[in-house]
């Protein structure tokens, strides 16, 4: 029991040592190998954050295998690097898009938009639109040609012979019709045309200033493209050569804006983002829209997210404690049918209850002729809610009791039994407070989960019924979540990503400390289980 | 040796399930669509087709609806996104915007499409895609219940009243509780509207919001009409409605074509037809949907061609109708639809609006539809609901509640607020006199009040007793119910309340 | 039972109220037509509200016969008190009936009845009467308990299933039993639209089923290995950082990442292409063929294995470190006396004793990644690599029309491995009660 003994050692095997040590520091050098590979791959191509997401976990594999003080890490590496890449990751990229305006207008980067507009072709007001027919080298099927056409208007026909880098060439005919052959080139089959479109598509025919490319393979025109967006670096702008305006970069809101603060101003979409600091946040603590009835919201959340953890402990509980008395038969089958809703997707279940709860044609109403306003009342619907979860989350609970259960020792209990205390005493003095140490962490974390838990408020009700006279709407049953990316997704400005990540952090951090602070409330953090 | 087989049986299934991910090929080579799993079938025998002919593969990855935009999102920047995709037309304000589709050129085809259908996905005056359907509401009766369709509003809730007299059927008209598409042909009766329009370029204005417009609230008073005669029950949804109708207990209904299967199924008589007027003819909303071509795809030109050769054909337009009729916006389709029914859905849309597809729209539905509950719910008149909901909508838009003068204070739990001391409360927000002072009308019962005013909906900047900035609580006794009425005068920022 | 005095009038008061309620029972049963139309008089007498095609008239005079009978029972029981738990097992009967009457009652009505609200008061009352009837015997009270877990649990499962034989494919419309099915094949078509081998090219419905097997036993597997390593050490050590690292495990799950999908889509963007980033980034290597990392990319299992294991060290750890705590150090501390290293610790001594909650943790995390949708739905992208629960969705994606009656069936199979595993892994669970083995 003394901290002596169960002090950090490293593995003592009693059989070859040295084949182990070696064995292992084969393993590791194949892992250092490949972490490695993936590090610089990933370097290699840029993405930074991934490659610093496989440095990290290669070190602390590495650190964690030679500092013996951590033998107790290496435990749980292989849960930390996957948590790392899969979790941590992820989080920390919330984290970044949270102090970005990335949102519908701004999801890409600077360059990104700019190469975005880049690709965008124009045939100018000048150019002439060709018919064009496809020729291909008769002994080369990577050489392609276009045989071009255009009405003069005068009834004549201008011809063209146009080649990839070499001069458009003037045929002397009047005959737009192609020829069988020209210049060892023969003409496409349809059938041939759609296998080289991907071909066509990037080529340009001409030389210089005279260029056409081909603009409709259906209609099988070309035209001299020119890129319409330009952007120039030293004015930090996009010029549209169509309509001749000068689109100023504005890094502060990350939008192309042309006549900035005139009547005219405009915005070339898509824009891009850029990091705006705490501004999002401000945004949620500051703006009236988003004040709105927060108060009676977060009351809800709090409310909905402890009785959803007490019923259905509650519930489990007694449903693990009835089935572990060996008296009752079939007790696997029992289990196995009680498990079923934890089975069934949680989408069509609630759907079952919302059917059976409908006034207007529910099974409630309709065979028991008791119409209850489930949707319609904001403390039935709260009811309501508060029973599908309970009905939803109540198997888990008893799943997890159920194990937790078996590591009371019977013992206890005999001794109990031998003091003379009855079935209630030995519960609530033993069960319970043991059952506690084990799962205490869990309800706290099904407290936190229930706290967000956006699906079966969206699915039951959607928030209902609304709150009338709000600013924003919201409804009774919203919880925060529900309600602040409603506002996210749902404002005149298109999805808010980077709102929805300050949303989600100030979320969590309201989380975090509720559960901080129930840690500390019921002793779990401290180490409560001196092993029994 | 029994560990060993599991061992070996995990190996194996691991191996299983692993290696077809292996052997995808890369999608790089072949034109990748995304489609909707009724329009999947279709467009992979288009596919193939077109694979046999010109040795070029087409992937058509089904996937729902509703995901394709929001995978696009995701995927599309990534470059993993389709080179064809299938949406409806009121995504394309989102798309747009985000730079996420190429323009389509229909060049001398478009006179083979339905006008009213091109328009739809025309945004900014480019095309972004070849529709082949449309889609509206229409006015859907059962015929054993219901002699002549209603032209009008009235008629529709004098029909409602004489079968709940007559106890033919529990329900005569019937709407969705939260549902404002499918109210929207009421709406639009008496002349209720989201937003204006420009009366030249017929675009949509996001700055003119018509929820609590003069026609809106007609609308609204109808229909709260309706239900306090205990013609419309609430906690009706999409399905519910449609059960009430199929098994006989309602008379009426608003539907679109995607419900047809279901209708037929149920066996309940049935006749599609126009929607009823009321100030004016009822304008539903229009949505169109069609193939899009993604601003990432490298195989643009050959995405166009396959569209256009491909699947603009009586041929493939008939199959994409047959898999799941609704009006073609294909004109050799359209022109040859025989179905009665369809041609009730088209007669319906006539004078139907292209749905908004600007970014705004969203801000919308929640407001609107929960407005819409609120009347038939009965809790708040049809009125305020509305100009709630208009003022919500506005919130969302604006953001900034600059302009609002309030008056915060214990009342206003009472005044239709969700909380008193609320300096955001849309209920008790004043109105602008336009003369510099601003009033505010509630009713109270007897009882002890405090008040402030507030300005801008926040606390930030606030008057109290004599206009005192951050000053003390006006108080206000009642020994009995009354109406009361402040006045602010902004030059002296002092509150006047007068007691009736 | 009844030697005292006072624990005899108590048990003649429960019984006057048992004959009472056996006389209100029957009233109700008889009086109903001062309520509404049809009482239970009415329907023996003269006409039928009932299906025209059951035949159970003669079945139904049994329920007035049965209260009868119990009544009489109960007041003969009064008297005999001995003879008192075989004259409630025959009321219990009789309650039965008179409840089943009224099920048949409510279930096969036609649709227009002014009486609803009697039945269901009826109804109601029969409920409570026999519950509590039930309750008085001490011994039954753990059945009737789990009795209406069961009703609780399964009731709303009925309409599910109601749903997957309904071929109209709407849950609203339910009935408990499936109207407008008009032959056997109507009432599987949702099943065949999915199990059927013409079906399976557009929903290849087994093929979805091997996926989410296949994802969900890997990932129970690797997350309770990595869970049951991670809980050792938290349980057993006593490390620097050991605190903060347990609660930062415990937070770092909750965290609501809605935005996660976006990055694990580039994560496993990435990893997909390390297949072609490798050969280009170090050409030396281009001759090996790296297409494996195909197998944990974008639109494959292994890549979406990868990402459930994410949540492998969560709340499931602090589970089993509960678990561990309670076994006690000597066990182990007398091992490495012996001079065991903690892997043999773990594995021969600590492992056997845990395995309940190794159960557990499986099944949780089956379960959880059996039905994820969120993710996979974003992460998976051709038809064949879809997980079950994402190929479901497909019948329920579009805006109006969603066909739940596909889904329904779906599900329910879906189900029926889910309760299998647990089926088969509840010895586990159980099992160590039986053993005592942790004893110090």
């Amino acid at each position: 029991m003394s901290a002596q003994s169960t002090a950090v050692r490293g593995p003592s095997g009693l059989l070859t040592p040295v084949v182990q040590q070696i064995l292992k520091l084969l393993g590791l050098a194949f892992l250092d190998v490949f972490g490695i590979l993936l590090f610089y791959t990933f370097w290699y191509v840029g993405q930074w954050g991934l490659a610093a997401a496989i440095a990290i976990i290669t070190l602390l594999v590495n650190v964690v295998v030679f500092v013996p003080r951590l033998y107790p890490v290496r435990w749980l590496s292989p849960g930390l690097a996957m948590m790392i890449l899969m979790v941590i990751y992820p989080i920390i990229f919330t984290f970044t898009v949270a102090f970005t305006n990335y949102s519908d207008g701004h999801l890409y980067g600077k360059s990104e938009s700019i190469a975005l507009h880049g690709r965008v072709t124009y045939t100018p007001a000048d150019a002439r639109v060709y018919q064009f027919e496809p020729f291909v080298a008769k002994d080369d099927p990577s050489q392609l040609a276009l045989w071009l056409t255009h009405d003069r208007g005068d009834g004549t026909t201008e011809v063209l012979w146009a080649r990839v880098d070499e001069p458009l060439q003037p045929v002397d005919t009047d005959d737009p019709t192609p020829p069988e052959e020209f210049e060892g080139f023969r003409p496409m089959e349809r059938s041939e045309l759609f296998g080289v479109i991907r071909q066509l598509e990037s080529g340009t025919f001409g030389e210089g200033a005279d260029t056409v490319s081909v603009t409709s393979a259906s209609r099988r025109t070309a035209a001299r493209a020119e890129q319409r967006y330009v952007y120039d670096e030293e004015l930090d702008g996009i010029t549209d050569r169509v309509t001749e305006t000068f689109y100023a970069a504005d890094n502060e809101i990350g939008s192309w804006i042309a006549a900035k603060g005139t009547a005219e101003e405009s915005k070339l979409e898509p824009g891009f983002f850029v990091f705006v600091g705490f501004t999002n946040f401000t945004r949620f603590f500051s703006d009236p829209a988003l004040r709105g009835p927060l108060a009676i919201v977060f009351g809800w959340t709090v409310a909905f997210a402890f009785l959803s953890v007490f019923t259905t402990f509650v519930l489990g509980l007694f449903m693990a404690l009835i089935l572990n008395e060996k008296s009752i038969p079939y007790r696997k089958a029992l289990r196995s049918l009680l498990i079923i809703p934890y089975a069934i997707p949680a989408v069509i279940s609630i759907l079952a209850w919302k059917g059976m709860m409908n006034p207007n044609i529910g099974v409630f109403a309709k065979t028991l002729g008791i119409e209850v306003p489930w949707f319609s009342d904001a403390g039935w619907a709260k009811i309501g809610i508060v029973l599908i979860n309970l009905w939803l989350g109540y198997p888990y609970m008893m799943l997890i009791t159920s194990g937790a259960l078996q590591s009371i020792p019977t013992d206890i209990y005999e001794a109990a039994e031998v003091d003379g205390a009855g079935s209630r005493q030995r519960f609530w003095n033993i069960t319970l407070p043991l059952l506690l140490v084990a799962v205490g962490p869990l309800l706290i974390a099904s407290f936190t989960f229930n706290f967000n838990n956006f699906v079966v408020i969206e699915a039951y009700n959607k928030g209902g019924p609304p709150i009338p006279g709000t600013l924003t709407p919201a409804g009774y049953t919203d919880i925060l979540i529900s309600y602040t990316y409603r506002l996210a997704f749902g404002s005149g400005r298109g999805a808010d990503y980077g709102l929805a990540s300050a949303i989600t952090i100030v979320i969590f951090f309201i989380v975090a400390t509720i559960t901080l602070l129930n840690f500390r409330f019921t002793g779990q953090w401290e180490e409560v289980s001196k092993n029994v | 040796m029994k560990k060993h087989l599991v061992l070996l049986t995990l190996v194996v299934l691991i191996l299983g399930g692993l290696v077809p991910a292996i052997a995808a090929q890369g999608s790089g080579d072949a034109l990748v669509i995304w489609a909707d799993d009724t329009r999947a079938p279709v467009l992979v025998e288009v596919g193939a087709a077109f694979t046999e002919e010109y040795g070029i593969p087409v992937v058509v990855q089904q996937m729902g609806f509703g995901d394709i935009r929001d995978q696009l999102k995701i995927a599309g920047p990534a470059g993993e996104g389709p080179d064809i995709l299938i949406g409806a037309h009121d995504w394309l304000g989102e798309l747009v915007v985000n730079g996420m589709l190429a323009p389509i050129d229909l060049g001398d085809r478009a006179g083979d499409f339905f006008e009213p259908a091109v328009n739809g996905f025309t945004y900014d005056g480019v095309l972004y895609g070849m529709p082949y359907a449309m889609e509206n509401v229409a006015f859907v009766y059962n015929p054993d219940l219901v002699e002549t369709p209603p032209a009008t509003w009235a008629e529709v809730k004098e029909i409602s009243a004489a079968l709940k007299d007559e106890g033919a059927a529990d329900y005569g008209y019937i709407i969705q509780t939260n549902d404002p598409y499918h109210w929207m042909p009421m709406f639009s009766a008496f002349g209720g509207y989201v937003f204006g329009r420009d009366p030249e370029t017929g675009a949509y204005n996001p700055a003119d919001i018509g929820l609590d417009s003069p026609g809106a609230l007609a609308a609204g008073q109808f229909l709260q009409g309706m239900v306090e005669d205990g013609l419309i029950p609430a906690d009706v949804d999409y399905d519910v409605m449609h059960t009430l109708f199929e098994q006989g207990h309602a008379a009426m209904i608003i539907t679109g074509p995607w419900a047809l299967p279901r209708i037929r199924e149920s066996g309940v008589p049935y006749v599609v037809t126009g929607l009823p007027g009321a100030e004016q003819a009822a304008s539903p909303f229009l949505g169109v949907q069609g193939f899009m071509i993604s601003n990432f795809s490298e195989n643009q030109l050959l995405a166009e061609a396959f569209l256009l050769d491909y699947v603009a054909t009586a041929d493939v337009m008939g199959q994409i109708y047959a898999a799941d009729p609704r009006p073609s916006a294909f004109l050799a389709v359209r022109e040859a639809t025989e179905d009665e029914d369809m041609q009730g859905f088209i007669a319906a849309g006539e004078n139907g609006a292209a749905m908004p597809a600007i970014p705004e729209m969203a801000s919308v539905w929640t407001a609107w539809g929960g407005a819409q509950e609120l009347i038939i719910r009965q809790t708040v008149d049809a009125e305020t609901a509305l100009t709630d909901a208009a003022t919500q909508v506005r919130t969302l838009l604006a953001t900034d509640l600059t302009g609002m003068v309030n008056v915060p204070g214990s009342y206003q739990s009472q005044a239709g607020c969700a909380a008193d001391w609320d300096p955001a409360c849309a209920a008790t927000a004043m109105t602008d006199n336009g003369d510099g002072t601003y009033v505010l009308t509630v009713d109270l019962a007897a009882g002890d009040y405090e008040f402030k005013v507030a300005l801008d909906g926040s606390w930030g900047v606030n008057y109290g007793v004599d206009g005192e900035r951050d000053g003390g609580n006006y108080t206000l006794s009642l020994d009995a119910d009354s109406t009361v009425t402040f006045t602010y005068d902004s030059a002296t920022n002092v509150l006047t309340t007068t007691v009736k | 039972m009844s030697d005292t005095p006072r624990q005899a009038s108590y048990d003649f008061v429960v019984s006057i109220g048992n004959v009472a309620f056996v006389v209100i029972l029957l009233g109700s049963f008889m009086i109903m037509p001062w309520f509404g139309t049809y009482s239970g008089w009415k329907l023996l007498t003269t006409e039928t509200p009932l299906n025209a095609s059951l035949p159970l008239l003669p079945v139904l005079w049994l329920v007035p016969l049965a209260l009868v009978a119990a009544g009489v029972l109960l007041l003969w029981a009064m008297f005999r008190p001995e003879r008192k738990p075989q004259a409630y097992r025959l009321i219990i009967a009789a309650c039965v009936v008179g409840l089943l009457y009224y099920v048949l009652f409510i279930f096969t009505l036609t649709q227009e009845l002014p009486a609803r609200a009697t039945v269901g008061i009826g109804t109601i009352v029969i409920l409570i009467g026999l519950l509590a009837l039930i309750w008085q015997m001490r011994t039954y009270r753990p059945i009737l308990v789990l009795l209406m877990a069961l009703i609780f649990a399964l009731f709303p499962v009925l309409w599910v299933i109601s749903a997957a034989f309904n071929p109209s494919g709407n849950m609203a419309t339910q009935t408990l039993i499936p109207q407008n099915v008009q032959s056997i094949g109507d009432l599987f078509a949702n099943f065949n639209k999915l199990l059927s081998p013409e079906a399976q090219t557009l929903y290849p419905f087994w093929r979805w089923m091997f996926n989410s097997l296949f994802v969900a036993s890997i990932t129970a597997v690797l997350s309770v290995a990595i869970s049951a390593l991670a809980a050792y050490s938290f349980s057993r050590f006593r490390f620097q950082g050991r605190q903060n690292l347990l609660l930062l495990v415990l937070l770092i799950q909750v965290f609501p990442n809605m935005l996660a999908m976006v990055a694990l889509f580039l994560i496993l963007q990435q990893i997909g292409k390390l297949s072609e980033f490798i050969p280009a980034a170090i050409p030396a290597l281009a001759g090996i063929d790296w297409s494996f990392f195909r197998a944990f990319g974008l639109d494959s299992l292994g890549g979406l294995i990868l990402v459930y294991l994410g949540g492998a060290l969560g709340i499931n750890t602090w589970l089993m470190k509960g678990f561990y705590d309670s076994v006690p150090r000597e066990i182990d501390e007398s091992a490495q006396v012996d001079g065991a290293t903690h892997w043999q610790t773990f594995r021969l001594l600590i492992f056997p004793l845990v395995r309940p909650i190794l159960a557990v943790v499986a099944v949780l995390a089956f379960v959880g990644t059996f039905n994820e949708f969120v993710l996979a739905r974003v992460l998976l992208r051709s038809k064949d690599n879809y997980t079950l629960m994402v190929g479901l969705y497909l019948f329920v994606s579009d805006n109006f029309a969603k066909d739940w009656g596909g889904f329904a069936a779906g599900a329910l199979i879906g189900a029926a491995p889910i309760v299998i595993v647990y089926l088969l892994l509840q010895d586990q669970i159980v099992g160590g009660l039986t053993t005592g083995a942790v004893k110090g």
